[in-house]
């Protein structure tokens, strides 16, 4: 490779694309400067919890904790938590007005670098618009809730009085896939995640029932068949999405849908509702669009390998809606074209 | 050709060795000599597509690969010749059997029953009238599909249904739409006149006679009987491991998944990873389908290549090394190396340094004890633990051996999120739970432990694929000790755990202490 130290790179978020970029990049040698919103490394998958039930279940959450590691030991990394990014110059290289926050307020420098990689990922969807009564009775959560319980708990709440539910319901597809919110793409992971924890529900409590809502269920993982073959012994499967949500007695939920095998309406009684939201745009990918120059799709996730002539790159969730191991070599498929960028210049 | 990477000092070959031919094949051999770094290609067909005066082995395979990083030994097979290649680092990137799946239905192929792969590049039978026939895509019927195959019907059936003007359907149960763009495909699709069908609790009857296909079902949410008697039919092809995966698997020592793909099913090899370093897989021959994916994989692939030939990948701190006065050449060493890193030079078992990853699972498996892997050999570590129980007064004193990739971060959040060790647990942290011998185990009792825990990765998630069976097998040798000698087997205790798993280790201490504390101290 052509001499690439002393050439500067800011890679922007630090979710598990962003810190694969930065691990990979610091270990040929360039000097890199992680740029993180928010307080902590890891972004939205540092929440999720371990699925694996007698084995892994290889949903990946586990590579990130190694990434941090990793990261955090990397002399040639230099991390800036509570960082964001306010105004870019162009003028030979990229000149970034780069704000940190501390105790007293903030405070900001500017600083040259010879690229930068676009990491911030996706925003989840806001399932208070759908009539799932998503907070307004509390029984009812969201996926990325249910992860986090399994990380930070190691069991499953129900949020009104603390115990394990008994009979709970996934409902996927809550703001993917859906024509009316303009929606036209499938969030690719929520499957994977409700299914594995609601296998993971199972083998801790095998007395839970659950029922998963369903329009059609993707493929995750290598031995998918055998998993899909498990699960639809264990749980409920019920291809049609409730169309609305009741409360019932004792925090419970009603779920009111259209049974497909019967072809009649019909209801059901959860103590515990997750609703399966999906990946959306990240909130300021337009900002970071019009910032950066990079151009953004007309769902609003910013094209894959962003502005790469210009030395402006993009990967991971920011991009579109991928898993743990997708963005991983999405990112690695990015350095290459970073490096490709940084031995021409 | 000298090449623009600054090699690792001490590395001998400079070059990349490509196994396959194929667009993946030729992406990360592209991005590689872009960057001067010399490529040989061995391919077992012939060299069509590959660019005009690559460095290309045709008709040739490999029959073993020894050595490590940055300096392997290619044993290569061409034309009945036999030769040795160097590589400095090799991918496979293989073509597998993509094998059309008729025989789920209990079709043969015909002029009318097509691979999905001839009907998307047009090849439709003559009996085929515009504005008249009827074309059906039997989908992910037989066994779930994937969006790389979804894509490819979707493609197809708008094409058929849109300019040839056929009568289309897609049967299909769970329709595969995790893709880029898949969703917006189907609803053109489905604007062109394609017809999806979607199966759940009941199945298409499929019947074929000379004549005619038919195809009967009933619409799940209607109730409505349908017959349909299409003009081309296309079944699913199924990826599946050619013969030549097996091949490459026994010359290169690789682990495979379920399905026989040249990568095992295990989180932390991906992307491109192998269980040896230096050698990765990409594309097909880890089961990707799709040009999106295969594309991915050729720069994950180009960027792994170059942080190899660099010296640049992480590498382990402690690595094993064999007496050779106390060897007796069982070579259960060179079994057990999940790595491939133990080479046998003239009978003798030998450590490659550049491909030890540093388990230990070899120095705790040889029955002579005549691997060294400092700084963790069982006397130092047993001395440790007996200066341990001198500092503690508790009377109850346990020791927890921790696994550095699950167990070790894991505690390390826990005490982040503030948890406090019980004050009479030792902890001590292993690379790997395989590295733990029944040495090590005895020791923690010699010293006065009331009870052991080792932790470990969970099953499939181990970075030395069988650690963690490894620990539990030398743990169920101990407790049948303990049972000979009337001493509470549950007093050793194995779990694992995954890096991210921090209230699970607080749970896992909690219960074993609790065990533990229910059994009291040890006789003295
Ligand atoms: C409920 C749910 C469950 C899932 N479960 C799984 C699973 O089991 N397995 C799996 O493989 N995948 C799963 N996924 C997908 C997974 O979350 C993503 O693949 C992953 O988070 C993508 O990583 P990323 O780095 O691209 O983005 P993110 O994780 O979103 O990280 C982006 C980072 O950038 C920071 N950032 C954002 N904007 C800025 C800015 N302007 N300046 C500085 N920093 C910024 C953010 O704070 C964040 O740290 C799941 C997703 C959901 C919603
Ligand atoms: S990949 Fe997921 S299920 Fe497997 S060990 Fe890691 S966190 Fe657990
Ligand atoms: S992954 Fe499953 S739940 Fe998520 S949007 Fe796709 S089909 Fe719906
Ligand atoms: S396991 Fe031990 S005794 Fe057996 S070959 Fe290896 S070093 Fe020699
Ligand atoms: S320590 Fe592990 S990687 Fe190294 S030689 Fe022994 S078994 Fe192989």
């Amino acid at each position: 490779m052509k001499n690439l130290a002393g050439k500067r790179i800011a890679v922007i978020g630090a979710g598990v694309a962003g810190l694969s970029a930065a691990k990979d990049l610091a270990r040929l040698g360039v000097d890199v400067t992680l740029v993180e919103k928010s307080d902590t490394l890891g972004g939205r998958a540092a929440g999720y919890g371990c699925k694996a039930t007698e084995r892994c279940v290889k949903c990946g959450a586990c590579m990130v904790v190694e990434a941090v590691r990793e990261v955090e030991a990397s002399p040639a990394v230099e991390i800036r938590l509570s960082s964001a990014v306010r105004a870019v110059k162009r003028n030979g290289g990229h000149l970034l007005t780069i704000e940190t926050k501390n105790d007293s307020g903030a405070e900001s420098a500017e600083e040259r670098f010879d690229a930068v990689v676009l990491a911030t990922g996706f925003s989840p969807y806001d399932p208070s618009e759908k009539p799932y009564g998503y907070k307004i009775f509390p029984n009812v959560v969201t996926n990325l809730e249910l992860e986090a319980m399994i990380r930070r708990l190691d069991r499953v709440a129900r949020p009104s009085d603390g115990e394990a539910p008994k009979q709970m319901a996934f409902i996927q597809c809550v703001g993917s896939r859906d024509g009316k919110l303009g929606h036209l793409w499938c969030s690719q992971v929520c499957c994977g995640s409700a299914l594995r924890m609601a296998r993971w529900v199972i083998s801790r409590r095998p007395d839970t029932e659950i029922t998963f809502f369903y329009i059609d269920v993707q493929t995750f993982g290598k031995d998918f068949e055998l998993f899909y073959q498990t699960v639809r012994d264990e749980i409920k499967m019920i291809r049609m999405l409730p169309g609305d949500l009741y409360p019932a007695p004792a925090d419970g939920i009603k779920a009111v849908f259209f049974d497909p095998e019967s072809r009649k309406e019909a209801e059901m009684v959860f103590d515990m509702v997750v609703l399966s939201i999906g990946i959306t745009p990240g909130r300021e990918n337009g900002g970071l669009a019009s910032m950066f120059g990079v151009p953004a799709n007309g769902d609003g996730f910013l094209a894959e390998n962003g502005n790469g002539t210009d030395g402006v790159f993009a990967a991971g969730a920011a991009c579109g809606p991928m898993s743990i191991p997708d963005a991983i070599q999405n990112a690695n498929n990015i350095v290459q074209n970073v490096v490709q960028y940084l031995e021409k210049g | 050709m000298a090449t623009d990477l600054e090699l690792k000092d001490g590395g001998v070959a400079d070059n990349v060795v490509i196994i396959g031919g194929n667009a993946c094949a030729r992406q990360i051999g592209e991005k590689m000599e872009a960057r001067n770094v010399p490529v040989v290609y061995i391919i077992r067909e012939t060299a069509a597509g590959i660019q005009p005066g690559a460095n290309v082995l045709e008709k040739a395979g490999v029959t073993d690969c020894r050595g490590g990083v940055g300096d392997f030994t290619l044993s290569v097979r061409q034309n009945g010749k036999r030769f040795t290649q160097r590589a400095g680092a090799v991918v496979i990137a293989e073509n597998g059997d993509l094998r059309p799946d008729h025989e789920a239905y209990g079709l043969d192929l015909s002029p009318r029953v097509r691979p999905l792969s001839e009907i998307a590049n047009g090849d439709l039978p003559d009996t085929v009238r515009p504005g008249e026939s009827v074309a059906v895509f039997l989908h992910g019927l037989a066994r779930e599909s994937n969006p790389a195959t979804t894509r490819t019907v979707m493609n197809s059936a708008l094409t058929l249904a849109r300019d040839k003007d056929l009568k289309t359907y897609v049967l299909t149960r769970n329709l595969k739409v995790a893709g880029n763009g898949l969703e917006k495909l189907y609803r053109s699709a489905r604007e062109a006149g394609v017809v999806f069908v979607k199966f759940t609790w009941t199945a298409p009857e499929i019947r074929c006679s000379h004549q005619e296909i038919q195809v009967s079902f009933t619409d799940e949410a209607t109730g409505v009987l349908f017959t349909l008697t299409p003009d081309v039919a296309a079944v699913d092809e199924i990826l599946a491991p050619s013969p030549a995966f097996k091949q490459i698997q026994a010359a290169f020592k690789l682990r495979t998944d379920s399905a026989g793909f040249l990568q095992a099913d295990n989180v932390h090899r991906f992307p491109v990873e192998t269980n040896r370093k230096g050698i990765f897989a990409a594309g097909p021959a880890r089961g990707l389908l799709g040009e999106h994916a295969w594309t991915a994989d050729a720069g994950a692939a180009a960027e792994a290549l170059t942080t190899v030939l660099q010296g640049k990948a992480p590498d382990s701190a402690h690595k094993a090394e064999i007496n050779r006065n106390q060897c007796v050449r069982c070579l259960t060493c060179y079994r057990v190396c999940t790595y491939r890193a133990v080479r046998i030079d003239i009978a003798r078992p030998r450590v490659i340094p550049e491909a030890c990853a540093g388990c230990g699972v070899c120095a705790a498996e040889c029955p002579r004890e005549a691997i060294r892997f400092n700084p963790y050999e069982p006397s130092a570590v047993s001395a440790g633990i007996v200066d341990a129980r001198l500092e503690r007064s508790e009377e109850l004193f346990t020791v927890a051996f921790l696994c550095g990739r699950s167990a070790v971060p894991a505690r390390e959040q826990a005490f982040r999120n503030g948890w406090n060790a019980p004050p009479g647990l030792f902890m001590i942290d292993v690379p790997c739970a395989g590295s733990i011998s029944v040495n090590h185990l005895l020791g923690a009792f010699q010293a006065g432990a009331g009870g052991v825990l080792v932790i470990g990765c969970h099953p499939d998630n181990c970075h030395s694929e069988n650690g963690t069976l490894h620990a539990k097998s030398r743990i169920k040798e101990l407790q049948n000790i303990f049972d000979k000698i009337d001493h509470p087997r549950d007093r050793v205790v194995s779990a694992s755990l995954a890096a991210n798993m921090d209230a699970g280790f607080v749970r896992i201490v909690e219960e074993f202490e609790n065990r533990i504390a229910g059994f009291g101290a040890p006789d003295k």
